[in-house]
Order: C-alpha cells, then sequence, then structure tokens
C-alpha cells in the first residue's frame, strides 16, 4: 500500500515525465533505441576487419618515437594524469630533457634537435605561407619580408632522420619512455601500459571469425547490442538523473508540511525509507526497461535462424544500470535527508562529472572499481569486442557489487537520520543552525 | 576552484585554454541564474511578496542583473588566472565563455519558471550539457564546445538565445503571476 503510494508520487510528477523525456531523447541521440540496418555480417575473406592493439616492439618503437618528436616540435603534450585530459606545455629545462631522451634513442645531437624545432619556426618563431610561392617572414626589426621562391623546407627538418638506434633494446625504451612520461607529469601515451596503444595491427579474418563466433555463442547475438544501450543509458542518464527524483520524492514531504504528520505514524523509519527507494528504483527501472527491450526488439527480427538471448536487455539492465541508478538515487535521499536541501543535486553532479571525463582517456572500456558507470563502447564495427568484456568480467562484477553495496549504506544512514529526527534529534542544516543559534547566544550573554 | 587542479592550465593555448573554460567554469551559470525564481516557490514567500507594492519582475531583474555580474566576475578572474599562467586568453575567449554560462544558465531559469521547481530545473541545461557530449557538432550554433576549435560565431548564437530565453522564463513568471 505504502509503495504503491510512493510510487504513485513518482510517476505522477512533472520531474518523472522529464526524466522519461530525457531518458528517451539522450538514447535516440546516440542511435540506441533502433538498431535496424545495423545487422552483424560474419566476416568474409579479402575484408577489412578493424584494427586492434599488440605489443609489437618493431612496431611500437617508432611510431611512439614519431609522435614524441612531433609534440616535442609543438612542445604540446597530451595528458591524462588524473584521467582528464590535460595539456602541457613544458619549459626550456624540460624541453630540453625529452630532447636528450630522443637524442639517446636516436643518435641525433640534443642541440641540433632543440634548435631544428625553433629554426622550423622562423627566426621570430613566426613564418607565414601566403602562396604557393610566397612566403611572408618577419625580420628583427619589426618588418616584413616577401619572398616568391619556392620556400625552403626547414633545414632541420630536411636533415632530421629520425631512425631509433639498433641497439636500443625495447626495455630500455619503455624506461626512456618512462623518464619522458615522468617529466610530463604522468597519465601520457608514453607511460607503460599505454605504449600498447601505439602497436595497431589489421585484425586478421581467422580473429575476426573468431570474434563473430564468440557474438554468437556468448552474447547470442543480442548481447552486444543490449551492452552497448546499457553503456549509453548508464553514463548520459541513469548515473545522474535519479538524483533529480530522490530529491524532489524526499523535499515533498516538507514542502506540502506533512512531515511532523508523518513522523508520528506508527509506521517504522526503515520500512519507509526502504519502501520509497523501492518505489524510486521500480519508478526508474521502468522506462529503462521498456527502452531497453525496445532497442533490443529491433535486433531480433534481423538473425531469425539463430539463437538469441531474448532475455539479453533484462541482464544488462539489472547487473550494469541498476547499481548505478541505486546509487544515485541513495545518494539523493540520503544528503536530503541529512541537509534538508538539494545540495545532492550538485554532489552528485560533480561525481558524474569526474566519472565522465576520467573515462575520456578510456573511452572504449572502463571498469574501475569506484566507477559511477562503467564503459564498454563497442558496436558491430569492432564485433563489440566481447572478448574484452569477457576478460574484465571480474573488475565489472566487483564494481557492480561494489556501487549496490555502497547504495544499500547509505539509505542505512539515511534510515538513521530519518529515525533520529523522529525523535526529535536534528540533523544537517537545522543541527549547524542550532549550534550557530546557540554560540551567538552565548556570546551576547557574556556580552550582557 | 578545483579547475587548475583537474584541468591544468599552465602555458596553453588558445584552442587548449577554452577546453577547461567551456567544459568546466561555464557550468557556473546553472548554479548562478538557475535559482533566481527560488524564494517565490514556497507558497508564504510568494504570498507576502505578492503583497508589496514592488513589482515582482523588477525584484527578478535586479536578481539576473547581480547573477550576471558576478558571473562575469568569477570567470574574467579566472581568464585572468589563466593568462598570469602563460595561456593564450583573449576576450573573445571570456565572453565566449560568458555567452556559454548565460545560455546554461538561462535554460535552467526557464525550466524553473515552467515547473515551478528549482531541483527540476537544474535537470534542463544538465541534460543540454550531456547532449554536447554524444552529438556535438549536430547541434550547429548551439555547440557549446567549439572554442576549442577555433569557432566563436557560436557563442553570439548563444548569448542571443540566452537573452531570449531569459525573457520569456520572465514572461512566464508575469503569466503565473497574473494569473494568480
Amino acid at each position: 500500500m505504502l509503495f504503491r503510494k510512493e510510487f504513485n508520487k513518482v510517476v505522477f510528477s512533472v520531474s518523472y515525465l522529464i526524466f522519461v523525456l530525457v531518458l528517451v531523447l539522450a538514447l535516440t541521440s546516440q542511435g540506441v533505441m533502433n538498431y535496424k540496418g545495423e545487422e552483424l555480417e560474419p566476416p568474409q575473406p579479402g575484408q577489412n576487419y578493424g584494427v586492434k592493439n599488440k605489443e609489437i616492439p618493431e612496431l611500437i618503437m617508432p611510431v611512439a618515437l614519431e609522435s614524441l618528436y612531433q609534440e616535442f616540435s609543438a612542445n604540446s603534450y597530451t595528458t591524462y594524469p588524473i584521467g582528464f585530459y590535460k595539456n602541457v606545455k613544458l619549459n626550456d629545462r624540460k624541453q630540453e630533457e625529452i630532447a636528450q631522451i630522443l637524442s639517446e634513442l636516436t643518435g641525433i645531437d640534443k642541440m641540433e634537435l632543440y634548435s631544428s624545432v625553433n629554426e622550423a619556426d622562423g627566426e621570430n618563431g613566426v613564418s607565414y605561407v601566403i602562396s604557393d610561392s610566397g612566403e611572408m617572414k618577419e625580420n628583427e626589426d619589426g618588418s616584413f619580408s616577401i619572398s616568391h621562391e619556392e620556400p625552403e623546407e626547414s633545414a632541420g627538418e630536411e636533415e632530421l632522420n629520425l631512425i631509433l638506434l639498433p641497439d636500443i633494446s625495447y626495455e630500455e625504451f619503455r624506461n626512456a619512455m618512462k623518464q619522458v612520461d615522468d617529466i610530463l607529469g604522468g597519465g601520457s601515451k608514453y607511460e607503460a601500459d599505454a605504449l600498447i596503444r601505439f602497436g595497431t595491427v589489421p585484425v586478421s579474418y581467422e580473429e575476426a571469425w573468431e570474434e563473430y563466433e564468440l557474438v554468437k555463442t556468448v552474447d547470442y547475438m543480442t548481447g552486444g547490442y543490449a551492452r552497448l544501450f546499457s553503456d549509453y543509458a548508464g553514463v548520459m542518464v541513469c548515473s545522474i538523473f535519479p538524483v533529480f527524483l530522490a530529491v524532489v520524492l524526499c523535499m515533498k514531504d516538507r514542502s506540502s508540511r506533512m512531515t511532523e504528520l508523518i513522523y508520528v505514524r506508527t509506521r517504522s523509519s526503515a520500512s519507509l525509507v526502504f519502501l520509497r527507494f523501492l518505489a524510486l528504483l521500480c519508478a526508474v527501472m521502468l522506462p529503462v526497461i521498456i527502452c531497453s527491450y525496445y532497442s533490443n526488439w529491433s535486433v531480433w527480427s534481423m538473425y531469425p535462424d539463430m539463437k538469441l538471448d531474448y532475455l539479453a536487455p533484462l541482464k544488462y539492465d539489472i547487473a550494469w544500470i541498476l547499481p548505478s541508478v541505486m546509487m544515485s538515487t541513495a545518494v539523493g535521499m540520503c544528503l536530503t535527508e541529512l541537509t534538508d536541501t538539494p545540495i545532492a543535486i550538485a554532489v552528485q553532479g560533480f561525481w558524474w562529472f569526474l566519472d565522465v571525463n576520467a573515462g575520456y582517456k578510456t573511452l572504449e572500456r572502463a571498469y574501475g572499481l569506484f566507477r559511477l558507470a562503467p564503459r564498454h563502447n563497442a558496436d558491430i564495427s569492432t564485433r563489440f569486442r566481447t572478448v574484452d568484456f569477457m576478460e574484465h568480467m571480474q573488475d565489472f562484477i566487483t564494481n557492480r557489487l561494489l556501487m549496490a553495496g555502497l547504495a544499500i549504506l547509505l539509505i542505512v544512514i539515511t534510515i538513521m537520520l530519518y529515525e533520529g529526527k523522529r525523535r526529535g534529534k536534528s540533523s544537517g542544516i537545522d543541527k549547524i543552525k542550532a549550534i550557530a543559534a546557540d554560540v551567538s547566544y552565548r556570546r551576547n550573554q557574556s556580552e550582557a | 576552484m578545483l579547475t587548475p587542479v583537474l584541468f591544468g592550465v599552465s602555458g596553453l593555448d588558445e584552442k587548449a585554454a577554452a577546453i577547461p573554460l567551456e567544459i568546466f567554469l561555464a557550468l557556473i551559470g546553472i548554479v548562478l541564474l538557475t535559482p533566481v525564481f527560488q524564494p517565490e516557490q514556497s507558497p508564504d514567500i510568494n504570498d507576502l511578496i505578492a503583497s508589496k507594492y514592488v513589482n515582482i519582475l523588477s525584484v527578478y531583474m535586479i536578481r539576473i542583473l547581480y547573477s550576471l555580474l558576478v558571473l562575469f566576475i568569477i570567470l574574467a578572474v579566472f581568464v585572468c588566472y589563466m593568462g598570469i599562467c602563460n595561456c593564450e586568453v583573449s576576450i573573445c575567449l571570456l565572453l565566449g565563455t560568458v555567452a556559454e554560462a548565460m545560455f546554461l544558465g538561462s535554460l535552467g531559469m526557464l525550466g524553473a519558471a515552467v515547473t515551478n521547481h528549482t531541483a527540476v530545473a537544474y535537470s534542463f541545461p544538465l541534460l543540454y550539457y550531456i547532449l554536447n557530449y554524444g552529438t556535438g557538432r549536430k547541434l550547429g550554433n548551439f555547440y557549446l564546445f567549439s572554442m576549442r576549435e577555433g569557432q566563436y560565431t557560436t557563442a553570439g548564437w548563444l548569448f542571443m538565445t540566452s537573452v531570449v530565453l531569459i525573457f520569456l522564463a520572465l514572461f512566464i513568471k508575469y503569466l503565473q503571476r497574473k494569473k494568480s
């Protein structure tokens, strides 16, 4: 009875309508509400099957070296030290250190490397090409001169032959790249476990066929689509927007002036809070499940002769999306009960913001322990990277269980806060106000 | 305040300098502009205000103006700080960020005017912000993260639209008050 009342309060509210609209709009914008035309075809010989990363030293070393030299030339290094994108510009001393490392790897003199970058930019660091045969340069006195000769290529670029010395082993190269990473402050593409990204090789026909077979036998075709849906639904909507519903519902008692009336009821705080939590979860998951099935249904007709997993959307909704919804809802309920303000929106928004941007470097997959929304952004072009998902299944399960467990813990705390309020013990903002009033009173008394 | 820690704001060129401003600093518009109508959402305060001679719209305008002033000051101070940290900042970058912040804030204001609930109103600019991550360039002149690509024309569109949305929100509040 109470569950139905709380459920009705949620679903028959403007905020719920907005949530449903947000869900549909966000998922439609990402193209995961309808997979028509996105059929996974069996690989055929002679096709392009995409690329994959492989640790092949002969491949990685020259590409990484070239990348480092490009960034060194521009003095602009891309890093992700704490998961966020960061552009690093080095001072002269650190640029010389990078030049020293490049020199040790290529045998080219450090000063030649360092000065070639400055020469290529012209005497004042700037040169302009104004036509195919014209070049304008700023002279020392500030005037400009235009040359109609073929612009000479930088002497430095022409002479520089950036080839790795043959006696540099892969281990030595990795150590050198680690030094580069340390100079850049960490999180660069030259750190040890990121170097593999320079080793892109085409996927072979046999490997593509293996991946296709995995999609058939593990995902039963529908699982991959359901996983992609969950990836977008989790990160775009379900890890942030449920907090709005939780805050609105929890503040409704106070705004309707029903708080004291509810406090005197015989129903226990645990029952009240838990049923409210359950009502919120059901209200949020209902449109999510409907949308996931609507999305997956578009796949069923594409594979008429294959065994499909019709429960795949439900499995991913419960295992992937539900823990994020639980955490978002629990944060909303706990902080609203604690402070009687909508501060939970700011807190959850900040966490979501960090979570989304921290995954910038690892957009393709992220199963960190405290990830609010795990990522596995893979479609038919990569055959859903089922292998990667299976390899990280343990991390994924650990993350989801942790999120669900923390959410339950927050709900227990909410129950305790609610019980305290019912017994007349103030908390949160009321407690702070009471303390401030007490301090002010004592000061006035002492002054008197 | 966390922006220098999270993103790093030293020695950035103009395009790189736009990134922390667009991604993070512009969100301050949501914080400053969305709660403009909040005090009157309490029925008691609304009744009290309604009994006063002062036109409530002028009160809203004052709140909007000082919120915009604070917004501008905060962004200007941060841009100056970036300049001190050897970033290639410019007036265009500052005004573009102000326009983006105003746009997001005006979306929240409109949401608050329509729903009469500040907490729910925060979801409007948040949704738009999220859409920019995914669909981005499809939003054309209303793409929030265009300055990182050297495009500043969208700032004009965002500014003009934000002004329209602010006045629309005020008009909706006027109609609500007239109806009550």
